[in-house]
């Protein structure tokens, strides 16, 4: 199953990106307020939206291992971990970019960053506390997985609480996808899908190493039963 | 080949379906702003692409012709100014406009003769190849967005090479500890049997 699932994921995430390309620069119309500017929109909201995602598979499996103490939740919620820091990256990168494009600032410390900021944060902490604390961190890394869950829809509920709170916020508060022509419509769901199968690619190709890093240990272990090694 | 083949069908489904999914892009028609996307009207530096600077007043301003012409700027470039053509003719049966000349004109005008940098400093703001040149980079700001695909494509290629190259040296260390592990195993084996034989006569001899 996996041998099929993998090629297939690759040629869907290869075609998707060569094909959201194309649409991209080619197809959509131009955006009448954010003109050029708004063709990163169609790489970067669906960045968002796999952190999104791969942050509640990690808090849910997290919540799975501390409830069953099975290593196989583990071992998705490091994939999952592991992703998130990665698509926050690209998200904060070209999210940065963006805004020195329409804004002529890097960033600003408006609340929707800020929180998505503390969000990434706390999936880098994930990252090296998984990378660094050695065995016996896995309930520790559990904890600060499902903080990062709970972040979640702070991020995204972030304008409209800017808004309550009397806050200047300078993402839209309309729901943007909704208003979107068919074209750009069109184009956004494919970078969505696409996204998507590079994330299950890399999840699955994590969830791989994952495995064999704990069989790395097991065989160190026998190792040092067998005197071929020195703890 | 069953992979082979299912690419080969997916790029060509993609490359029929992709440019008729989508409109042509000419007939660009107004758009809501974007998910996650700045609000340019929010952020301190909003670009209003395309619109007119309103300090320019691109036709109130229509200063007389000064009586010698001014001299031309430092740099010695013609400055292209697009003045407002004639008023449209008054259409019969209707009250001709109320004039437009306020009471300091002739003062502005005067002034505007005698100060050539001040008429200088009028016609550039004027230039419509300045306003031109703005909207056309926020029209097509190709810097950012190339950085931008540019940043996402350094970021994962980079992730999947440090994974990949952390996989390949676990990989490489599981088959020399494996192999390892095997030759001690066959050693033990080996001297559990050197160890064997000798003492199988004697227990012969023994029992015999």
């Amino acid at each position: 199953m996996r041998r099929i699932l993998i090629p297939l994921l690759a040629a869907c995430a290869a075609a998707g990106l060569a094909g959201t390309l194309y649409l991209v620069f080619y197809v959509t119309k131009l955006e009448q307020n954010l003109f050029f500017n708004q063709k990163i929109f169609y790489w970067h909201v669906p960045n968002w939206f796999m952190l999104f995602s791969m942050v509640f598979l990690c808090g849910g499996a997290s919540i799975g291992y501390l409830v069953k103490r099975d290593p196989k939740w583990d071992d998705v919620a490091h994939a999952a971990g592991e992703l998130a820091v990665l698509f926050g990256a690209i998200g904060l990168v070209t999210g940065s970019i963006w805004g020195k494009a329409a804004w002529g600032h890097w960033w600003i410390w408006e609340l929707r960053l800020t929180t998505s900021l503390i969000l990434w944060l706390t999936m880098l902490g994930y990252a090296l506390v998984r990378r660094f604390a050695g065995p016996g961190s896995e309930p520790l890394c559990a904890g600060l997985a499902i903080f990062g869950m709970v972040n979640v829809p702070l991020v995204y509920f972030a304008v409209k609480l800017a808004d309550k709170l009397g806050q200047a916020s300078a993402h839209p508060k309309a729901k943007v996808v909704a208003q979107l022509d068919a074209s750009m419509k069109g184009t956004f769901w494919l970078s969505v899908l696409t996204f998507a199968a590079v994330c299950a690619l890399l999840f699955l190709v994590r969830i791989d190493a994952i495995r064999d890093a704990r069989r790395l240990r097991a065989v160190r272990e026998r190792g040092l039963d067998a005197g071929i090694l020195e703890p | 080949m069953r992979t082979l083949v299912s690419i080969v069908t997916l790029s060509l489904s993609l490359s029929v379906v992709a440019p008729a999914w989508a409109q042509p892009a000419a007939d660009a028609g107004p758009a809501a702003p974007t998910a996650g996307a700045p609000d340019p009207a929010a952020g301190p530096a909003a670009p209003t692409a395309g619109a007119p600077d309103p300090a320019a007043g691109s036709a109130a301003i229509r200063p007389a012709p000064p009586a010698e012409p001014p001299a031309p700027p430092p740099s010695g470039e013609a400055p292209v100014c697009r003045l407002a053509g004639p008023p449209p003719p008054v259409e019969p049966g209707k009250p001709a406009p109320p004039s437009q000349h306020s009471a300091m004109r002739q003062v502005c005008e005067d002034e505007l003769i005698k100060d050539h940098d001040w008429w200088w400093n009028l016609v550039a703001r004027l230039r419509t190849s300045d306003h031109n040149q703005t909207a056309r980079e926020i029209v097509t700001n190709k810097r950012h967005v190339v950085a931008a695909y540019a940043a996402i494509w350094l970021l994962a290629v980079g992730f999947v090479l440090i994974m990949w190259r952390r996989q390949q040296a676990m990989k490489l260390e599981i088959a020399r500890l494996e192999d390892q592990l095997r030759k001690v195993e066959e050693e033990d084996a080996k001297r559990k049997a050197a160890k064997a034989k000798p003492a199988a006569p004697k227990d012969d001899g023994g029992a015999s």
